[in-house]
């Protein structure tokens, strides 16, 4: 019997290395403050007595109990369905339009990336500049048409969270518009020109061939698109300020104010652990569908290798 | 091309080019307008354009009309913020790119025991809200003496932006030759240096599209600057023309020289967006997850 | 210089057993063709003897020593891919001097090599062009040198040749033989294309699922296939089968199909266990057309169901009775383009006795013996 030789490191193993390194980095960074977080949320804090008792799970059910912590959720669901319904739109108009042949195709496509470059800070203030109601650019172009009154607040009550949502899916849909170009561009054009030989029209060649083509960048940007409303703080605060009144202080504005405006520290942990939730409902979401698809495209790949 | 759709699709093209354009137009035509023409609208023609909002920005501007008396510490925090954003974004950028590929690298290319898990763990730490993070970062660093300290900065903003870098990268990696890989294994080279010789060389767009990612969220991002530099001598750009906007702290700030300021800042992202966008569209990120050729 | 044994080697992956117990012994010097259709397990072995992939069981040795604890870049082992596999990022002459930078070979002599190399492959001018710039056969020479640069033990080649176009792969084939020949060291070569291990092959070991079915130079495994898959492999066309059973007729035995029977000799049935014969197998270039003579052997008849003319010989397509489900399984027989049919005529097939094989239930050759 020869002597027993260890196999030199595997893949797996070579792997498994690598990953532990960014993992064990990972946890230092993440999971240590999200527990200390939690370890927050359960503790009442006195700021003058400079005390923190346990309270237990008390501060998570004052949460549910503070009508702001409700409105504001309810706020932020809003914020991201109109947000997701028109950067979606957009950005698959966006797409639809880079993928068309036009003079400087080119120019127009490495533009078309800036706003989602640029800060949310300045696109605030850009917004600002269109929206404002004494020397904004909608006034000085509407009011002397005659369709708005003279100093028309376009942040109103009423508005001020739609005006929101475009301004983020301004900043927003250019990415999309990219994964949906991505998307368009490896679709062999042999598919729409035999789609055409077959007697498709437009709006066939576009539902049998395109769409089953970008389901999947179709999903990932609606996730992106929603994960990203979910967590927007920069131009919330930025833009609106949570105003006016308080019709759009949405779920993360609200607790950066009870933690660092009125130091309700125990409050802003457990409050943002809603958004802890949410976020963890979409991510599972969003993976559950992926490895789907990752299962389909295994199968895919194995009955290319038997046929092929 | 009929004519009747080739003069649809310019006007598409118009539209689109509108969209995207008009608000950069109007943030460089306000900050070419003295404050007083501003406030008589930004829809007018521009008599006499002016940089003097530049030039206050870089605390070059005479001190008329009692300016620096009231915005000047704000002003000048927007030009040392410039310096300060570099000083946080570069080592970010540089980290964050490094552990990424690793990560990436290790993803994209190995099945291993696991891997689900951290899949599903990597896409949690994305999709977490900054918020959730800031608040027990805020307070540990308080009680370590590090608000107002750069490092703290990068290490929540390397927090924020790994696991995004690492997702985009595991989609580069996986795409790439497997073959050629084990080619290098058996011209000599170890694991390490396979790494090193091929598979970065390969990865060199998506490496360069990762690092634009992560500089572009750190040079942009306002909420952990706020808190974690608000006030000190490190503050940041964002939190900076926070203090130059109409709702920083004094409420009222001539809007020119905020816009003078923020046509500055997106310089940098500006040109980033120029470059990256020749790689975007090879970053297979619409397919990150799936795994080919292991 | 080296000779590889393998012994029961076994890979799974997952639930698939791409290799299944396989041994075989190439000798030092040696050109083996691994040879067999696609998904047999033809990568997975080269892979394995690379470094690649770890055996799940089985020994592999190199100049008689194990190599199972040896990483790849150890094994003084090259491989040509199917992907050819430059390294995009690298100009020609980089790809070249890669192995020998990362043997820390000294400048000088890397590029003395490097020429050398260039000039063997014929491709001393491209030496300065990126790989992105080369033509298909270009990049095939440019793999090819820079497995030949390290001067290795041992050349591995997965379907070196599949990606290019049928004359370039008839001139590549014969200059790797030529390497071969110069180089003298040991070469083991996967293809599922049977005339590249024809025409390259000191031996071939032909592979199905997972498991090497002959092994043996191209004279026997062309001419003494060992079952049925192996015979009809080999051969374009492959090897016509005839299911059917040994019976007798009018007093003499012979083989007993749906659509004919044709006597044997006696010789020819005793020796290969009555019985068990189920297949009776011909090659194309066997079954005589024109049927001037007694023949030794019997002679059939068949319905011509199509012709194939390729210039050089006339391909006939044979049904035996009139259904189409007959059609379906087609005999085919190579006879001269002069010949004069036509689709549906009746022609006569002489099937000489010393061309015949004979097959049992499980596929394996009884005869000849
Ligand atoms: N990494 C892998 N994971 C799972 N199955 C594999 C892998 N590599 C090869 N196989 C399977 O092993 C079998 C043999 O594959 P391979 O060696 O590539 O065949 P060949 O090279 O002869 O075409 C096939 O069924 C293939 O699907
Ligand atoms: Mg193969």
């Amino acid at each position: 019997m020869a002597t027993k030789q260890r196999p030199y490191m595997s893949d797996a193993r070579f792997a498994l290395l690598i990953v532990a390194v960014v993992l064990a980095f990972h946890v230092i960074i993440i999971a240590m403050p999200l527990g200390y977080s939690f370890y927050l949320s359960l503790h009442e804090t006195n700021i003058i007595l400079r005390r923190s008792d346990y309270v237990g799970f008390d501060m998570w059910q004052e949460a549910l109990d503070t009508p702001e912590v409700i409105q504001a959720t309810l706020l932020s669901l809003e914020f991201a369905a109109i947000s997701v319904v028109l950067s979606f739109a957009l950005s698959l108009g966006i797409a639809v339009v880079l993928d068309l042949d036009f003079p400087l195709r080119g120019l127009l496509r490495a533009l078309v990336l800036m706003p989602w470059a640029i800060s949310e800070i300045v696109t605030a203030g850009m917004w600002t500049m269109v929206t404002d109601p004494g020397w904004g650019v909608f006034n000085g172009i509407l009011v002397p048409l005659g369709i708005v009154p003279e100093g028309f607040v376009w942040l109103n009550e009423n508005w001020a969270l739609f005006w929101l949502s475009v301004a983020f899916v301004w900043h927003i849909a250019p990415l999309g518009a990219f994964f949906f170009l991505a998307a368009l561009q490896s679709i062999p054009d042999a598919l729409y020109r035999a789609a055409r030989m077959d007697g498709a029209g437009p709006l066939a060649r576009f539902w049998y061939v395109t769409v089953p083509h970008i389901r999947y960048a179709v999903l990932i940007v609606l996730v992106v698109m929603t994960v990203d409303a979910f967590r927007q703080f920069d131009l919330v605060y930025a833009y609106t300020a949570g105003g006016p009144g308080t019709v759009t202080e949405l779920l993360p504005l609200q607790i950066y104010r009870f933690n660092f405006q009125f130091s309700q520290y125990g409050l802003a942990s457990a409050s943002s652990f809603i958004l802890i939730i949410i976020a963890t409902v979409l991510a599972t979401a969003y993976f559950f569908l992926l490895s789907r698809r990752r299962r389909v495209e295994r199968e895919v790949r194995q009955a290319a290798v038997i046929t092929g | 091309m009929e004519p009747r759709q080739r003069r649809f699709v310019i006007i598409a093209a118009v539209v689109v080019a509108v969209w995207t354009m008009a608000p950069f137009f109007w943030l460089l035509w306000a900050s070419l307008m003295k404050n007083a023409d501003l406030n008589q609208g930004i829809v007018a023609w521009l008599h006499d354009p002016t940089l003097q909002n530049y030039a206050r920005v870089f605390g070059l501007a005479g001190d008329d009309e009692g300016y620096d008396a009231i915005f000047g510490a704000q002003t000048v925090a927007v030009g040392n913020g410039f310096i300060n954003s570099l000083v946080v974004a570069l080592p970010t950028a540089i980290i964050a790119t490094a552990v990424a590929t690793l990560a990436g690298y290790a993803f994209g290319r190995f099945d291993f025991r696991g891997k689900n898990s951290f899949l599903f763990g990597l896409l949690m730490s994305r999709v977490l809200p900054p918020i959730a993070i800031l608040i027990p970062y805020f307070t540990l660093f308080n009680a370590v003496g590090m608000i107002g300290n750069p490092i703290s900065l990068v290490i929540t903003y390397l927090t924020a932006i790994i696991p995004l870098l690492a997702w985009v990268l595991m989609g580069y990696f996986a795409t790439l030759p497997l073959e050629v890989e084990r080619a290098a294994r058996l011209d000599g080279c170890s694991r390490l240096q396979v790494l090193w010789h091929v598979m970065l060389p390969m990865a060199a767009p998506g490496i360069s599209a990762a690092f634009i990612i992560a500089f572009l969220f750190a040079w942009n991002e306002l909420l952990f600057a706020l808190v974690l530099t608000g006030g000190s001598e490190w503050l940041t750009l964002s939190p900076a023309l926070i203090g130059v906007s109409p709702i920083g702290p004094l409420g009222i700030t001539p809007m020119v020289v905020f816009a003078a300021a923020s046509t500055l800042s997106i310089i940098p992202p500006v040109i980033m967006a120029l470059i990256f966008q020749r790689y975007i569209t090879r970053l297979n990120i619409v397919d990150p997850v799936t795994i080919r050729g292991v | 210089m080296a000779g590889v044994r393998l012994e029961g080697v076994t890979k799974r992956f997952g639930d698939t057993l791409a290799v299944d117990r396989l041994s075989l012994e190439i000798r030092d010097g040696e050109f083996v063709v691994l040879l067999g259709p696609s998904g047999c397990g033809k990568t997975t072995t080269l892979n394995m003897i690379a470094g690649l992939e770890v055996p799940s069981e089985g020994h592999i040795m190199l100049d008689g020593r194990r190599i199972e604890g040896v990483p790849p870049d150890k094994r003084d082992i090259a491989m040509v891919f199917q992907s050819i596999a430059l390294y995009p990022h690298m100009t020609v002459a980089q790809n070249i001097a890669f192995p020998l930078r990362m043997a820390r070979m000294a400048r000088p002599e890397i590029d003395k090599r490097v020429d050398d190399v260039a000039r063997l492959l014929h491709i001393g001018e491209l030496l300065g062009r990126h790989v992105h710039e080369l033509s298909g056969g270009q990049r095939q020479r440019v793999a090819l040198g820079r497995a030949v640069v390290r001067r290795p033990a041992v050349f591995l080649f997965d379907e070196p040749l599949s990606s290019l176009d049928a004359k370039l792969r008839v001139e590549m084939r014969i200059e790797i033989k030529k390497l071969h020949e110069r180089l003298g060291s040991t070469f083991i070569y996967v293809t599922h294309d049977q005339v590249e291990a024809l025409t390259m092959a000191d031996r071939i070991a032909v592979m199905d699922a997972g498991i090497v079915q002959q092994y043996g130079s191209p004279d026997e495994v062309y001419g003494r296939p060992s079952n049925t898959m192996v015979a009809h492999f080999l051969g374009d066309p492959g090897m016509n089968f005839v299911a059917g059973r040994i019976a007798e007729r009018n007093g003499s035995r012979g083989f007993e199909a749906a659509a004919f029977f044709l006597p044997l000799p006696e010789g020819v049935i005793e020796g290969s266990g009555a019985g068990a014969i189920k297949t009776l197998g011909i090659r194309a270039e066997n079954v005589r057309t024109e049927l001037g003579g007694a023949g030794t052997a019997g002679v059939i008849e068949g319905r011509v169901f199509a012709t194939e003319p390729v210039g050089s010989d006339l391909f006939l397509d044979i049904a035996f009775g009139d259904s189409d489900e007959a059609a379906r399984r087609l005999f085919k027989v190579r006879a001269r383009p002069e010949l004069s049919v036509r689709v549906g005529d009746t022609v006569p097939l002489g099937l000489p006795a010393d061309k015949l094989y004979l097959f049992d239930d499980a596929g394996r050759r009884v005869y000849p013996r």
